[in-house]
């Protein structure tokens, strides 16, 4: 355990290191693999299905804001539909501003979501998705989730139906028979139920102060998931994979486990139980420890060294350096001195006296003696 | 020679500057009530928009379904249940923008008015090393 907390502080160092090139060389990859898969799935218009146009538009939005991605892509998805049908594109477009309205307006950053999604639809993971959504963000991630599988569905009927898009004659019947095709598909709306009590199940669990927090809420949010599909399936008989449904909630529950290595790492064998009270609560504090281990970093100790002329010189003067400073702290010294002989003669009134106790025996012993002097002084006059 | 606080303090207004400032500085100029009524009002407008956009979507997705039912009680049904949904959606929709705008401008507030004290302090610096 304590090799793999020393590798994640060594990889969290290296990315604090090395962020910038990380940060980019991952946005080219989701900005390719995005361009890529949309291209693969409805590259409709062949001129931007080319792996020039691919890598280009990808290395473009390399350099832009990581929400241009996410435009980019919508772009390229319209694109495609506009050679397959003006009317499709248009429905497409208009849902598109419905999702901007609805959550893109609030938060532009977290518009990534939308494009992830779909994405991890196109690659047999979508299950990972609400998951990682849950542990890491907050619930209303379940909106741009639920425009994300919206997406999906409406890029997989252009992949499944173009053909029959582009037989459906006049624009109005294309409209109908696309808009038909896709919010009539009872998997989809399936799935979106199942993500968002996903989402919901995952980020309830996590917030609870129980041992194990994130492996009960990974659990719990798989199980949740599948069973919703499997009822939706049964009720609906929608005749989804079970093999990809069990496979892709194992790997979200793998990659939940992975995620709470890296964000929520404690240890619940020291785990603290407090209690204590003021004037309008009582408290009862559980405090879990987090469990980090300091990198050990390599010395490199260089044995019979070349020396130049230059370096001996330097040490010359390292040398000489201390006896500098000895001849300055003596000087101070001196000078400090000085300043405590000018200011014994008027004492400050603002200084605090150290031992109030003392100062005041020492008072009235000197009381003491004047009132003896002033007697000896008296019997001698007489 | 350098100072290296001063380097420091004008990085990190440099820094801000860039990010985040344009923005915060076009916000602060507002008053928070006129800023998130503003800026609520939109959002409804918008939110009926895109509600009118759903429903179309919707209408023709469904087609069949409502001329398979096409009688009186079922068009004064499917009304009641467009209004409903698009108040509800209205309510929730301005009290959420409200509260989103309202919390963004005085987040906005806060850190010009970091900057401004940033700011008075350089001069500070400044003023310091003239002298």
């Amino acid at each position: 355990m304590s090799e793999l907390l020393v590798l994640r502080e060594r990889i969290q160092k290296i990315y604090t290191s090395y962020s910038i090139y990380v940060d980019k060389a991952a946005q080219f990859i989701l900005s390719f693999v995005s361009f890529y898969l949309i291209n693969q799935n409805i590259g409709v218009m062949k001129t931007l299905t080319t792996p020039v146009v691919t890598v280009a538009l990808a290395v473009i939005c390399t350099f832009l804001p990581p929400v241009t991605v996410a435009l980019v892509a919508a772009a390229l998805i319209l694109a495609h539909l506009f050679k397959l049908s003006l009317g499709v594109m248009a429905v497409s477009a208009m849902i598109f501003v419905m999702m901007f309205i609805f959550y893109c307006r609030f938060t532009p950053k977290k518009a990534l979501v939308l494009l992830i999604t779909p994405i991890a639809f196109m690659l047999h993971i979508p299950y990972v998705v609400p998951v990682v959504c849950g542990l890491a963000m907050t619930p209303v991630t379940a909106v741009p989730i639920a425009f994300g599988t919206i997406i999906y569905y409406m890029i997989l009927c252009v992949k499944n139906s173009a053909a029959a898009i582009s037989a459906t004659e006049g624009i109005t019947g294309q409209i109908s028979f696309f808009v038909r095709t896709v919010f009539q598909n009872k998997e989809l709306w399936i799935t979106v139920i199942a993500f968002t009590i996903c989402i919901f199940t995952v980020y309830v669990v996590r917030r609870l102060s129980i041992d194990h927090a994130w492996k009960a809420a990974v659990a719990a949010g798989a199980v949740a998931s599948i069973l919703v599909i499997v009822i939706g399936d049964i009720a609906f008989d929608i005749h989804t994979s079970y093999g990809v449904l069990i496979g892709g909630n194992i790997l979200a529950i793998l990659i939940g486990l992975v995620l709470e290595f890296f964000l929520f790492s404690v240890d619940y064998s020291r785990t603290e139980h407090i209690q204590y009270e003021d004037d309008e609560y009582y408290y009862y504090v559980k405090a879990v420890p987090k469990m980090s281990v300091a990198a050990p970093e390599k010395m490199v100790k260089r044995i019979n060294e070349r020396r130049n002329p230059d370096e001996k010189e330097s040490e010359e003067i390292r040398r000489r350096a201390p006896k500098r400073t000895d001849e300055r702290k003596n000087m101070k010294k001196r000078q400090t001195e000085k300043e405590t002989k000018k200011n014994s003669g008027t004492p400050r009134n603002t200084r605090v006296p150290a031992n109030k106790d003392e100062l005041l025996l020492a008072k009235s012993l000197q009381d003491e003696l004047d009132i003896q002097d002033i007697v000896k002084r008296e019997l001698e006059e007489h | 020679m350098l100072n290296e606080d001063k380097v420091k303090l004008m990085t990190r207004m440099a820094m801000y500057e860039s990010k985040e400032g344009a923005e915060d500085f076009k916000i602060s100029s507002y008053y928070r009530k006129d800023y998130s009524s503003f800026h609520t009002i939109v959002t409804i407008i918008l939110v009926t928009i895109g509600y009118m956009i759903a429903v179309g979507v919707g209408a023709v997705a469904f087609m069949d379904v409502i001329l398979e039912n096409l009688n009186f009680a079922f068009i004064i049904m499917i009304g009641l249940c467009i209004l409903t949904g698009y108040i509800v959606l209205v309510v929730l929709y301005g009290i959420v923008a409200s509260q989103f705008y309202q919390k963004k401008h005085n987040d906005a507030r806060q850190r010009v008015k970091k900057f401004n004290h940033d700011l008075t302090r350089l001069n500070r610096m400044y003023e310091r090393e003239k002298k």
